[in-house]
C-alpha cells in the first residue's frame, strides 16, 4: 500500500510517540544505575558509623577490618559512576518533531521510491533494487522498522530485513545475505550510526544506512561466505553438498560428503577415509589419535588391541611357550625313574 | 554561519559547526571528511541532493552517508 499524505503523518506522529516512550525508558534506566550507586553510599555510610564506633572505643584491631571494608567497597563506586554517566550521555537526545519526521518519511520515499505502510502490523518498509554480491544474486529486500517497536531499549529488535527474492544459502536456510540471519540484520560497523538514526528519528537515514550495508560484502565475518553459498565441497571428490550431508573431519578439519567420510572404531569421531588406518591386530578402521605401535615389535594396532595385549606378536610367542613347555614334561619324568 | 553536520560515518551524531560563508559543499566535505572520497557517500543538503559547488546557507542541514558498510 502506497503512502498518502494523511497516512504519513499518522505515521509521523505514530514514530513521535514512539521515541517518547523509548526517552521514558531511558530514564529508567539511568534511575536503576543511580539506584545502585545510592545503595553503594548507603553501603559505605553504614561502614562509616562502624569505623566512628571503633575509633570512639579504640578498638585497633576492628578499626583495621572496617578500613579493609571501604577499601573494598571503594573499588566498585567508579564503575557504578561511569555506568550513570553513560546513561546519561546516551539518553541525551533530542526528540524531533512530527514535523521532521514527516519530512524523513517523505525523503525516505524519494530515495527508495516508495514507502510502504502496513497499519495493522503497526510497520513502514522500503524495498532495496536487486543486491548482487560478487555475482552472486540475492535478490531485493524489504527494510522493514516496527515502530511498535522503537521504545524499546534496543533498537536492534525494532527492524528486520526481509527477502523478496529469497536465495537463502544451501548450508543455513535462514541465511538469506551474508550478512542476514533470520530476517535480523548484523549491522557490524553501521550499528551505531542506525541506533542514533533511529534514537534521533532520523528514519530515512536509518533506511540508508541499512541499505549500505546490504550492498557491501565484508568477507571477514559473513554468516556464509559467498564461496560456500550453494554448498561446501568435499575435499575428497569434489561434491557439492549442504550442512547436513557434509561431514567434518576431525582429523584433518575438512569437509567431506557421506562417501568420502566415515569414524573411528575407537573413539567414534567423524573421520575422512584418508585418515583412517586399519588396526593390524582387529583389522578395524582407526584414526590417527587411536592408533599407536606395539612396543614389542612395531605393528600398528589400535590402543584397545594395546591394552588387551592383542597384537599378533603376542600370540606367536604364547605358542612358542606352549611348545616349548610341551617338549620339556617328558625329559623330567625320565630322570626320576633311572635314579630309583 | 552555523548549519547542522549529520555524519553517519561513524556514530552518526548530529553537530552544529561554523563555516565561512561561500563555502560550497565540495570544500565542506573535503574539510569534515578527509580521507574520505565524496564518490562513496550520499551526501544531502536539506534533504535533498545538490551538485558538488552548491553554496552552504545559514541554517543548512547537511547529511553524509557511506554507501559501503561493512556488515559482520
Amino acid at each position: 500500500m502506497h503512502a498518502e499524505e494523511r497516512e504519513l503523518v499518522r505515521i509521523a506522529d505514530r514514530i513521535r510517540q514512539q521515541l517518547l516512550v523509548h526517552q521514558s525508558n531511558r530514564y529508567r534506566f539511568v534511575q536503576g544505575k543511580l539506584g545502585c550507586v545510592i545503595e553503594e553510599m548507603q553501603r559505605f555510610e553504614a561502614i562509616r558509623r562502624k569505623l566512628d564506633r571503633c575509633e570512639s572505643r579504640n578498638w585497633q584491631g576492628a578499626a583495621q577490618r572496617v578500613m579493609r571494608q571501604i577499601e573494598i567497597a571503594g573499588r566498585d563506586m567508579p564503575y557504578l559512576l561511569q555506568g550513570v554517566t553513560q546513561a546519561v550521555e546516551s539518553g541525551k537526545i533530542a526528540i524531533p518533531s512530527s514535523a521532521d519526521v514527516y519530512r524523513e518519511l517523505l525523503q525516505a520515499e524519494e530515495e527508495f521510491d516508495e514507502l510502504l505502510v502496513n497499519r495493522k502490523s503497526d510497520i513502514v518498509a522500503v524495498s532495496t533494487d536487486a543486491i548482487e554480491l560478487e555475482s552472486l544474486y540475492l535478490g531485493p529486500f524489504e527494510i522493514q522498522l516496527h515502530i511498535w517497536a522503537l521504545g524499546e531499549m534496543r533498537h536492534d529488535s525494532a527492524y528486520r530485513v526481509v527477502a523478496l527474492d529469497p536465495q537463502p544459502a544451501a548450508r543455513n536456510p535462514v541465511v538469506t545475505h551474508p550478512h542476514v540471519s533470520d530476517e535480523r540484520l548484523c549491522a557490524g560497523d553501521a550499528g551505531a550510526a542506525i541506533n542514533t538514526a533511529l534514537a534521533n528519528g532520523r528514519v530515512c537515514d536509518f533506511f540508508l544506512l541499512v541499505r549500505s550495508v546490504l550492498t557491501t560484502y565484508n568477507a571477514g565475518s559473513p554468516y556464509v561466505a559467498i564461496d560456500q553459498w550453494h554448498g561446501t565441497p568435499c575435499y575428497e571428490c569434489g561434491y557439492t553438498t549442504n550442512a547436513d550431508e557434509s561431514h567434518c573431519c576431525t582429523s584433518c578439519d575438512n569437509d567431506y560428503c557421506d562417501e568420502c567420510s566415515s569414524y573411528c572404531r575407537v573413539c567414534n569421531e567423524t573421520t575422512c577415509l584418508g585418515c583412517l588406518d586399519k588396526c593390524e591386530a582387529c583389522e578395524d578402521f582407526i584414526c590417527s589419535s587411536c592408533m599407536t605401535k606395539c612396543p614389542q615389535c612395531g605393528m600398528s594396532i589400535c590402543k584397545t588391541c594395546l591394552d588387551e595385549v592383542l597384537c599378533p606378536c603376542h600370540e606367536e610367542d604364547k605358542e612358542n611357550e606352549d611348545e616349548s613347555e610341551g617338549q620339556g614334561t617328558p625329559e623330567s619324568t625320565a630322570g626320576r625313574t633311572e635314579a630309583a | 554561519m552555523r548549519i547542522l553536520f549529520i555524519n553517519n560515518h561513524g556514530g552518526g551524531f548530529a553537530d552544529y559547526l561554523n563555516v565561512q560563508d561561500g563555502t560550497t559543499v565540495e570544500q565542506f566535505f573535503d574539510k569534515q571528511m578527509r580521507d574520505c572520497e565524496p564518490e562513496g557517500y550520499l551526501i544531502r543538503v536539506n534533504r535533498q541532493p545538490v551538485g558538488r559547488d552548491y553554496v552552504l546557507q545559514e541554517g543548512d542541514r547537511v547529511t553524509c552517508t557511506p554507501t559501503k558498510i561493512e556488515g559482520a
